[in-house]
């Protein structure tokens, strides 16, 4: 790769002009740290997947351990991106639209929020809902913490600030002046917000909710110190084969699939967003 | 009265928003409020629509008190500088929002927004997205918005400051035009324009530092301003500093017969005693807070040449000889198209310069030329000097 970065410019290097050269110069050290640091390990992974040839990745998509964890994890990621959407809104349309004293420090708090670690959320639920926890010891261990359900509230908890952000944004963009004509016509608040608010923020719910859908898809460490017997993920999955049991032909080829699955999905959102951003571009 | 304010008060924190409004706009009837930015001319306007709740003071609606009454429930319509259509909605769509919102049938709604689109002259846009439509063509949809709903009273903000200027003499005709298709209709326009204002306006109520200056007719404000203020902010008036002299007013060391103030005019509670006891002018007393109030065009200008220059100096009503002329000096002169604003000042008054407008096609004195200044008495009016 590297060699190929190199002899492109050399091959032109008699016609071009001496800056083309200095660019591609520039261009030669970020190209190099990506290989070396990104590319090629996930080459590596891939490789590894295939040294017992297509044997093992016919084992393990076969094998309903993996099925159960793929189903599982996009259940978890989609009921997770629903909550967030719906909690998400809800509360940036509290925050932007209904004046009470504070709004500015919840907004705040919401910036804090992102920067935290995700596992501190599923610490703190195990403070809550474990059997040593607050309701825990009140209604007895109910088994919460063991479920997918725990996960996806983990989740939720954690991912509504990244879809609040964009959508915060964008609320502030609407003209005060426009929701107070739409009242004056009559419009009570939920049409005034089907109609008026959440229209001109979809662009900031699609890449809130594109990004929370790729996040939870992938999150492990939630995943990991919720420790749910029967909620295995992918990226469960794939610490599981490799660490613990050190099937690491099994453990790439479900890594692959879980990088496939990233990609796949960040270029359907991408098209999507574009899409969306082309018909508007072609009115104009 | 569609329209009632009483005693309105909008206070934002420390500031002062509008204070101690008190406004009757009947039916069929536009009142445009005029004043600078910042006169508290558009909250009033939010006021009334409900966007900002008054803090003392009541607002009544046909007669029902709707202070505590959310603007989804006033029925007003409001249009407003920014034009605020929704953007992904389409013309039609903008303009039935209000009729969904109210639960129309489907067939009325369609029947109206045809009927206030082909009003507004946008009927064959109706398929359009707001952001296909110029800055004109958006106040339309934004007006026909607003009269789907067959409001009782219409709010104006600024509706026509975000076009330029040739698109805005347009729009005036057709907010005229508009007006007669509507006669019922309570109308309030706000504007910081006065050539709107005394186009569109029945009555006009001129703003200042968030109160309510003089309320009347147009015509009546521009041919007798009440205030100072009201005669240089509407149509722009000269101001000359006079004093009380019996039979008359003192301008500039000579007396101009025959105007007298009323005893509305002057200030303070003395009436027109104040000006009795005027023989001693010179001492600066309350007097001498009269300004002269002249309008550039009524002022006569002829070249003074040759003429014995003690005319009327020092004259008391001998003076009158002179005419109601007085001795200046050309300063200044811009070509205006129809006309002309020439610049002059009155000898022995410096400080204060005369604006005349002459039309196009007179003969013009040259700038610096010495000039003889009339000021017909059946033009001027008394104004009392602002008190800061």
């Amino acid at each position: 790769m590297a060699v190929e970065a190199l002899s492109t410019p050399i091959a032109l290097g008699n016609q071009a002009p001496p800056q083309k050269v200095s660019r591609s110069v520039w261009l030669l050290p970020p190209l190099l740290v990506l290989a070396g640091l990104v590319v090629y390990p996930l080459v590596l992974v891939a490789g590894e997947s295939f040294t017992g040839g297509f044997a093992t990745w016919r084992e393990v998509i076969g094998s309903v351990e993996f099925r159960d964890a793929l189903v599982r994890t996009i259940q978890i990621a989609v009921c997770s991106t629903i909550g967030c959407l719906l909690v998400g809104t809800f509360l940036a349309v509290v925050i932007s639209f209904v004046p009470f004293p504070g709004a500015r420090v919840i907004s705040g708090l919401v910036d804090a929020m992102l920067a935290l670690p995700s596992f501190l959320v599923a610490l703190s639920f195990t403070f809550i809902y474990g059997a040593a926890g607050v309701l825990g010891s009140l209604v007895g261990d109910s088994g919460f913490l063991a479920t997918p359900w725990a996960v996806i509230v983990a989740e939720i908890t954690f991912y509504t600030p990244f879809v609040m952000r964009p959508l915060l944004g964008a609320m502030a963009q609407i003209p005060r002046v426009q929701l107070d004509v739409a009242a004056s016509l009559g419009g009570g608040p939920w049409r005034v917000l089907r109609q008026v608010v959440l229209p001109e923020v979809k662009p900031a719910l699609a890449a809130g909710g594109g990004l929370t859908l790729l996040l939870t898809l992938n999150e492990f460490g939630i995943v990991l110190f919720l420790g749910a017997r029967d909620t295995t993920t992918l990226p469960m999955l794939v610490h599981t084969k490799g660490i613990v049991m050190f099937d690491y032909p099994a453990a790439c080829v479900i890594a692959v699939v879980q990088v496939l699955l990233s990609i796949g999905l960040y270029v359907a959102l991408r098209a999507a967003l574009s899409r969306q951003g082309g018909a508007r571009a072609a009115l104009d | 009265m569609t329209v009632r304010l009483e005693d309105v008060t909008v206070r934002f924190g420390q500031t002062v928003a509008l204070e101690g409004l008190d406004l009757t706009v009947a039916a069929g009837e536009t009142v445009a409020l005029l004043g600078p930015s910042g006169s508290g001319k558009s909250t009033a306007l939010k006021a009334i629509a409900g966007f900002v709740r008054p803090s003392r003071g009541r607002i009544w609606l046909a007669g029902a008190d709707v202070t505590d009454v959310p603007p989804a429930r006033r029925g007003i319509g409001v249009v407003v500088q920014q034009y605020a259509l929704f953007p992904h909605l389409r013309v039609a769509d903008n303009v039935a929002f209000g009729l969904r919102a109210a639960r129309k049938p489907k067939a009325e709604v369609a029947r109206r927004v045809a009927e206030v689109l082909e009003m507004v002259g946008m009927a064959k846009y109706a398929r359009r997205y707001p952001r296909e439509l110029s800055g004109g063509q958006q106040q339309r949809v934004a007006i026909a918005r607003a009269l789907a709903i067959q409001p009782p009273v219409l709010l104006l903000d600024e509706p026509l400051a975000a076009l330029d200027a040739q698109l805005r003499a347009d729009m005036l005709g057709e907010l005229q035009k508009l007006r007669r298709e509507v006669p019922d209709v309570a109308i309030v326009y706000v504007t910081h324009d006065q050539s709107e204002a005394l186009a569109l306006a029945d009555r006009i109520a001129v703003m200042r530092d968030a109160r309510l200056v003089d309320i009347a007719p147009a015509a009546d404000l521009y041919s007798a301003p009440p205030s100072a203020f009201t005669a240089s902010f509407l149509g722009g008036a000269n101001l000359l500093p006079v004093e009380v002299v019996e039979g008359g007013v003192r301008l500039a060391g000579q007396t101009l017969a025959g105007l007298r103030p009323q005893a509305a005019t002057l200030p303070g509670d003395a009436g027109g005693a104040s000006y009795q006891g005027a023989g001693r002018s010179g001492a600066g007393g309350r007097s001498e807070a009269l300004l002269l109030c002249i309008r550039p065009h009524a002022i006569k200008l002829s070249d003074r040449v040759g003429e014995a220059d003690a005319v009327g100096e020092r004259g008391e009503g001998g003076g009158a000889t002179a005419g109601d002329s007085w001795p200046g000096v050309l300063v200044g002169a811009q070509w205006r198209g129809a006309s002309s604003r020439l610049t002059c000042v009155i000898d022995g008054l410096p400080a204060v310069s005369v604006q005349v407008d002459v039309p196009t096609g007179e003969c013009l004195p040259e700038v610096g030329a010495k000039v003889s200044i009339e000021l017909p008495v059946e033009a001027c009016t008394l104004v009392a000097a602002e008190g800061r």
